[in-house]
């Protein structure tokens, strides 16, 4: 059942029932009210009764020998006085019944007792009969009033229907109000609720507003946090995602043509008849291509298994760039160029082998790029290593993405110069693992400066790739 | 002399597979790895039977090619690592005559070339093997100018394997290229008229039989 339908139905039921109450002890009151009014006439009739029926007995002062002849005498004195419904009663005897019940069997009085009073009902009938001992002559009698009451429940017959009209109206009306009210109070619920199902239908960027302070408002507040933070982490999960299905991709592509090849050699060995000489030649090309593809395989578990097998502990930067200029000899030396180092930092957190890799990677960029007789800047200061050349550059449509894998900048991947594309995403992933910031400041025409910025405190955070 | 076949990949490893094994077939093949180069010499040099085209190309790629290579009358099968049924129909759609996703099958890539050289009636169909001249446009066989009559089956046999010289044809092949996919014969068959090509022809050095593999017409 839901909260609105609930909630109206226990307010609605709390309204019936103070209306219930409230009408119930009005009617009491008007009831008590009625009778008192009933009660007071009646105590005027009695009284009036009490003395002219008195005033009767004391006016005749003939002796009366005979109880008999007392009793005829006390009946016509008591008619006399002609009062609507007044019983004389003497020793358990009536004397005079005008009314249309006993009321010996209501009321017991006896003398001393004053005025006694009581309400009855009989044959359908409500009575309030009052009832007083008199004494005359030695001998006691009772004198009874008895009014007609029914004239009160009919009139609390009729004002019950009043009420319970009004009651009806009360509670239907209520209803509505309630309903209204209730609504407008669980608005910022139904639309949480709403929003939250939106959500949980994968909806991540999707806000609740609710602009009410109350607890409502801020469970709006805690679960539009809970959404942003969901949705970062799908939108990072999303990324990653696609990254890795880019990077698939990539992977896939970049195997399929030396795969095609190989398959092309191998086939036409085993169909075509080939000179001796012709067979060799293709042995040999086959043998590079398949020492590509291990190549690659190697750079590729290297770039995966990077981060696991990091060890960072303060390593001496002198002895770090001395082995990556004796690792680039043979390089400098293909490429004609010329390696300058300078070194102004004494220790920094890292795994050596893996920066020493991270560096021999950029100087071999800059001498790729780089024209016989250029120098390449290797230097460190402070917290950073650089790495500068003054080759081609790189176009600046092309620097985002050069820490892609397999991202190069010529769009054929011509291997002219031989290359994976994945050097500088090694270098990207390097940094990473050492907490590193990787910046790339290239000008076509001019050159590019690679800077490796560790974190100031030497408490860096170690991402995990 | 064989088709021209006209070559553009960058990858100087196929380019080589590529080269080697329709020169087997008796192709003559002119190598391009280079977009612009080609579009340039295109000009003066356009006469070419069939081109096969590789898609991404340095310079300038392969879908803006196709529509040259297409204006001077050169069929074109697309060669490419993007497997992908875009790429294809892309390619298809810009006027190529067919396409062979990479990693490829170079008897199947030679099967299509055929097809396609035969449909722009562009086919060589006089094949030389030493001093016989096989020519299948009016299925005659001569020796030296002599003529030299066979049954139709055995012709057909020989015209399988003279089409694909130094390179090993399975029964199944030489059957499939007879009597097309559907055939369930007896592969025996061709062993019979292998073994009377053999004797009536005198190549018994020359057909040389590779087991588990089929049947090789050496030219050494």
């Amino acid at each position: 059942m839901k909260l609105v339908t609930k909630l109206t139905i226990l307010c609605a039921s709390l309204l019936f029932a103070v209306a219930a109450a409230l009408s119930g002890a009005m009617l009491w009151q008007v009831r008590e009210q009625s009778y008192q009014s009933l009660k007071s006439r009646s105590e005027e009739k009695l009284r009036e009764l009490e003395d002219s029926f008195t005033e009767a007995l004391n006016r005749n002062n003939t002796e009366i020998g005979s109880s008999s002849a007392q009793k005829v005498f006390l009946r016509y004195c008591f008619r006399r006085c002609g009062v609507d419904g007044g019983v004389l009663a003497m020793n358990g005897e009536l004397l005079s019944a005008p009314a249309q019940i006993d009321p010996r069997n209501y009321l017991d009085v006896t003398l001393g007792d004053g005025v006694r009073e009581v309400r009855c009902g009989a044959a359908g009938k409500r009575y309030l009969i009052l009832g007083r001992a008199l004494e005359w002559k030695q001998s006691e009698f009772q004198v009874y009033l008895v009014s007609d009451a029914s004239y009160i429940r009919l009139e609390l017959a009729e004002l019950l229907g009043r009420f319970a009209l009004m009651a009806l109206c009360v509670c239907v009306f209520g209803l509505f109000g309630v309903q209204w009210l209730i609504r407008r109070t669980l608005a910022p619920l139904s639309q949480l609720q709403k929003t939250t199902e939106h959500i949980a239908g994968g909806n991540y960027s999707e806000r609740v507003f609710v602009p009410s302070k109350d607890e409502v408002g801020l469970l709006a507040d805690n679960f539009n946090r809970m959404a942003a933070a969901v949705e970062a982490h799908f939108q990072a999960l999303t990324e990653q995602n696609a990254r890795q299905r880019l990077f698939i991709g990539s992977v896939t592509h970049e195997f399929k043509t030396p795969l095609t090849s190989l398959l092309l050699n191998v086939d036409t060995l085993r169909t075509v008849y080939l000179p001796e000489e012709k067979q060799q030649e293709l042995l040999e090309a086959m043998d590079g291509q398949l020492r590509w593809l291990e190549q690659m395989v190697h750079k590729l578990l290297k770039l995966i298994s990077l981060g696991k097998s990091a060890q960072i502990k303060p390593s001496s930067v002198p002895l770090l760039l001395e082995r990556v200029g004796k690792m680039t000899e043979g390089t400098m030396e293909k490429y004609g160029t010329e390696l300058k180092i300078s070194c102004a930092a004494d220790t920094l957190p890292m795994d050596l082998d893996l920066m020493c890799s991270a560096l021999v990677n950029l100087v071999e960029n800059g001498a790729k790029a780089s024209v016989p007789g250029q120098a390449i800047l290797l230097r460190a200061a402070g917290n950073t290593l650089e790495v500068t050349d003054s080759g081609k550059g790189i176009p600046e449509k092309d620097l985002e993405r050069v820490t892609e894998p397999f991202y190069m900048g010529d769009p054929s991947r011509s291997k002219v110069k031989g290359g994976f594309g994945l050097g500088l995403a090694l270098v990207k992933e390097i940094a990473a693992v050492h907490g590193a910031s990787l910046d790339i400041q290239s000008t076509p025409g001019k050159g590019t400066t690679v800077r490796l910025g560790f974190p100031a405190n030497g408490n860096q955070t170690v991402i995990q790739p | 002399m064989g088709n021209r076949i006209l070559i553009v990949e960058d990858d100087a490893a196929i380019v080589q597979t590529l080269k080697l094994n329709l020169e087997c077939s008796g192709y003559a093949v002119t190598p391009f790895d280079n977009g612009l180069a080609l579009w340039d010499s295109l000009e003066q040099e356009h006469d070419y039977d069939l081109a096969l085209l590789d898609m991404m190309l340095p310079g300038v790629d392969g879908f803006t090619l196709l529509p040259k290579l297409r204006s001077y009358g050169i069929p074109v099968i697309c060669l490419t690592a993007m497997g992908d049924a875009q790429h294809e129909v892309q390619g298809l759609r810009g006027g190529a005559e067919d396409y062979v996703a990479k990693p490829f099958d170079m008897l199947a890539l030679l099967t299509r070339m055929e097809k396609v050289l035969q449909r722009s009636g562009k086919l060589n169909q006089i094949y030389h093997f030493r001093d016989l001249t096989l020519d299948n446009s009016n299925r005659k066989l001569t020796r030296n100018g002599a003529e030299i009559s066979l049954p139709p089956l055995e012709f057909d046999v020989l015209a399988v394997l003279i089409k694909n010289k130094n390179r090993t044809v399975s029964r199944d092949r030489i059957l499939n290229e007879i009597w097309g996919q559907d055939y369930f014969g007896d592969i025996r068959t061709v062993d019979v008229r292998i073994a009377n090509l053999r004797k009536k022809l005198d190549l018994a050095e020359e057909i040389r039989t590779i087991a588990k593999a089929g049947y090789r017409l050496e030219e050494r």
